[in-house]
């Protein structure tokens, strides 16, 4: 299964792997070279050697399990939360309306600037960095969600509905899985957007452990920047892991985006991003906005009917 | 069946699709739709279908007035791709429909394996409709309304979106699940369209489809009088029925034999005429 999407022309796994050693070649030329620091640049081996150490560091260990468990639950938080409020705001236009000006508001406040305000809420770290990850983790998931809901072909919806599915049934058959992969993509991007924050708030609120304290302890006597290196990588690490588990998910349970490479994410610039869609075509707007809808009212079958006589 | 009086659609927008439209159908009939484009060919069907509330008239299905979507009705829509769903696969499209009818899940899977056969895809039941041309998605979609057993099926442009010889045979297809008799599948069934469930014996290809009344909707002049026991013909919009005719060409329908027929040229020049002028 691929970890990344795509990005350029495909030439095969093995030129992806010699981008990656060619990196850590000119890293540790440059590092070994003395231009800079030893200090500030450790080589890449150093940093290798000690994040392979870290693996049966149990102090680490414990470290990267508090930050891990603070992220996926507020994640999986957030789910349970934008999930449905999306699965209700998409069913009902008008309610839509009202409360995308209230998500448009809030959305672009960075979750990084209520990390004094959450502190003062919430107190204790681990609350304070659940709670973050679930306000930033929020907003991706709602909206691909309520885009998902829009996506959702009108034909496919009356096609059940003319076998005498009522609403819920319509909701539960077709919407649902049709919009999946949306929601999906948005908590692929609502887990990269979550890591930052919780790491963020570590760095900030402290607390007994967390990735984020690790590193600021490395800091301490003139620091380590091998170990910090090596803890930022671990993070990383999670990152990946988590994109392609929820990669892999998506194909599980949706086999409509199985043909198509998923999209890659790049973290918090993703916001609202949309994943791939076997009816998409670049070129065909997508609907942004509630106005969206209405270009599909009145008598969905109109606009296709073929024109002209044959013969 | 079927009974439509003084049917007429405006939309919001203030564009009078239908107006005054009288139509009965019998049961077991087809009959096929024709008009220019634009003439509310759709909107007709989406009335009937109840996906539609119409602004004045009244449409009956089966003795009962049309509010909401009438049971024992499969609408085969002209866009396959976008009325299959892709995260189904093949059998598992085909069988979504049943689960309003009272069945185990055997028997649904089992109905709608029928149904494919019945339509020429065994082998395709495990695939996802993408992987599939659009003549064989067409079938699919044809299959799920034949495994629901429908008393009433609507078709809109059902073969508008696929090629010239695909179109052929599935004209031949439809021909022969509402017919039996061509595919020898035993006698068939007079009236039992409107009696689901009881019955399913496994093999028997075409039980429940013979004797299904069909209402097809179609641009193409020469389809509504090869498939039809009646062509309607609606004049441009607002649509009205403009003239019935009755198709009466001999039983086993063939595309060249048929097609040559003296009586079919002859109808198709009417019906032609019927279009155009208005």
């Amino acid at each position: 299964m691929r970890l990344f999407a795509r990005s350029g022309p495909g030439f095969g796994p093995g030129f992806g792997a010699l981008g990656v050693l060619g990196a850590f070649v000119v890293v540790e030329v440059v590092a070994r070279s003395g231009v800079f620091d030893a200090a500030a640049l450790p080589p890449a081996s150093s940093v290798l050697a000690r994040a392979g150490e870290m693996v049966v560091d149990d102090g680490f260990l414990g470290d990267l399990w508090v930050t891990v468990s603070a992220w996926l639950s507020g994640l999986g938080l957030a789910v349970l939360f934008a999930v449905p409020a999306g699965l209700l705001l998409g069913s009902l236009p008008r309610l839509d309306t009202a409360a995308l000006a209230v998500v448009e508001l809030a959305r672009p406040i960075p979750s990084v600037a209520l990390i004094p305000l959450a502190i003062l809420v919430f107190v204790e770290p681990d609350r304070v960095e659940r709670s973050l990850v679930c306000y930033a983790a929020l907003w991706p998931i709602l909206l691909n969600t309520l885009y998902g809901l829009r996506d959702v072909d009108p034909v496919a919806k009356e096609t059940l509905r003319s076998f005498g599915f009522g609403v819920v049934g319509v909701l539960w058959r077709v919407s649902m899985p049709s919009a999946g992969p949306f929601v999906v993509t948005g908590v692929r991007i609502a887990a990269s957007v979550g890591l930052i924050v919780v790491v963020s708030a570590e760095l900030r609120a402290g607390g007994e452990g967390g990735l984020g304290v690790y590193l600021l302890e490395t800091q301490s006597g003139g620091g380590r920047a091998d170990l910090m290196v090596a803890g930022a990588c671990w993070a990383g690490v999670l990152g990946v892991a988590a994109n392609a588990g929820l990669v892999w998910v998506e194909r599980l349970f949706f086999p409509q985006s199985r043909p198509f490479p998923a999209a890659s994410i790049s973290g918090s610039a993703a916001w609202g991003a949309l994943p791939p869609d076997p009816r998409y075509r670049p070129g065909r707007p997508r609907p942004q906005t509630p106005d969206g809808l209405k270009t599909q009212a009145p008598g969905g079958l109109k606009r296709q009917a073929p024109d002209g006589l044959e013969r | 069946m079927l009974e439509i009086a003084g049917l007429g659609h405006r939309y919001d927008d203030g564009h009078q699709a239908v107006e005054g439209v009288e139509l009965h159908v019998a049961r077991g009939e087809l009959v096929s739709i024709v008009g220019p484009s634009g003439c509310g060919k759709s909107t007709l069907l989406r009335c009937v279908a109840g996906l539609q509330r119409p602004s004045e008239g009244r449409i009956a299905v089966g003795g009962r007035p049309v509010d909401g979507v009438p049971d024992d009705l499969a609408v085969v829509f002209q866009d396959y791709t976008r009325s299959l769903f892709p995260w189904l696969t093949v059998r598992d499209n085909v069988a979504l429909p049943l689960r309003r009818r009272d069945l185990a899940r055997a028997e649904r899977r089992q109905r709608a394996l029928d149904a494919l056969a019945q339509v020429g895809l065994d082998g395709t039941a495990g695939k996802y409709p993408w992987q599939l041309s659009g003549g064989m998605q067409q079938r699919v979609a044809i299959a799920r309304a034949l495994a629901y057993r429908p008393a009433l099926l609507l078709m809109d442009e059902p073969f508008g979106s696929v090629d010239a010889q695909t179109r052929e045979d599935l004209e031949d297809l439809l021909l022969s699940v509402r017919g039996g008799a061509d595919r020898g599948g035993g006698p068939g069934e007079k009236g039992g369209g409107g009696a689901p469930g009881s019955g399913g014996a496994p093999g028997s290809g075409t039980a429940g489809t013979a004797g299904m009344t069909i209402l097809l909707v179609t641009h193409d002049i020469d389809e509504s009088v090869y498939v039809g026991d009646r062509v309607v013909v609606l004049t441009g919009a607002p649509g009205r029925v403009h003239s019935e005719l009755r198709v009466e060409l001999p039983a086993p329908r063939d595309q060249i034999v048929t097609r040559g027929l003296p009586e079919f040229v002859k109808l198709r020049a009417e019906v032609g005429r019927a279009v155009r002028r208005p």
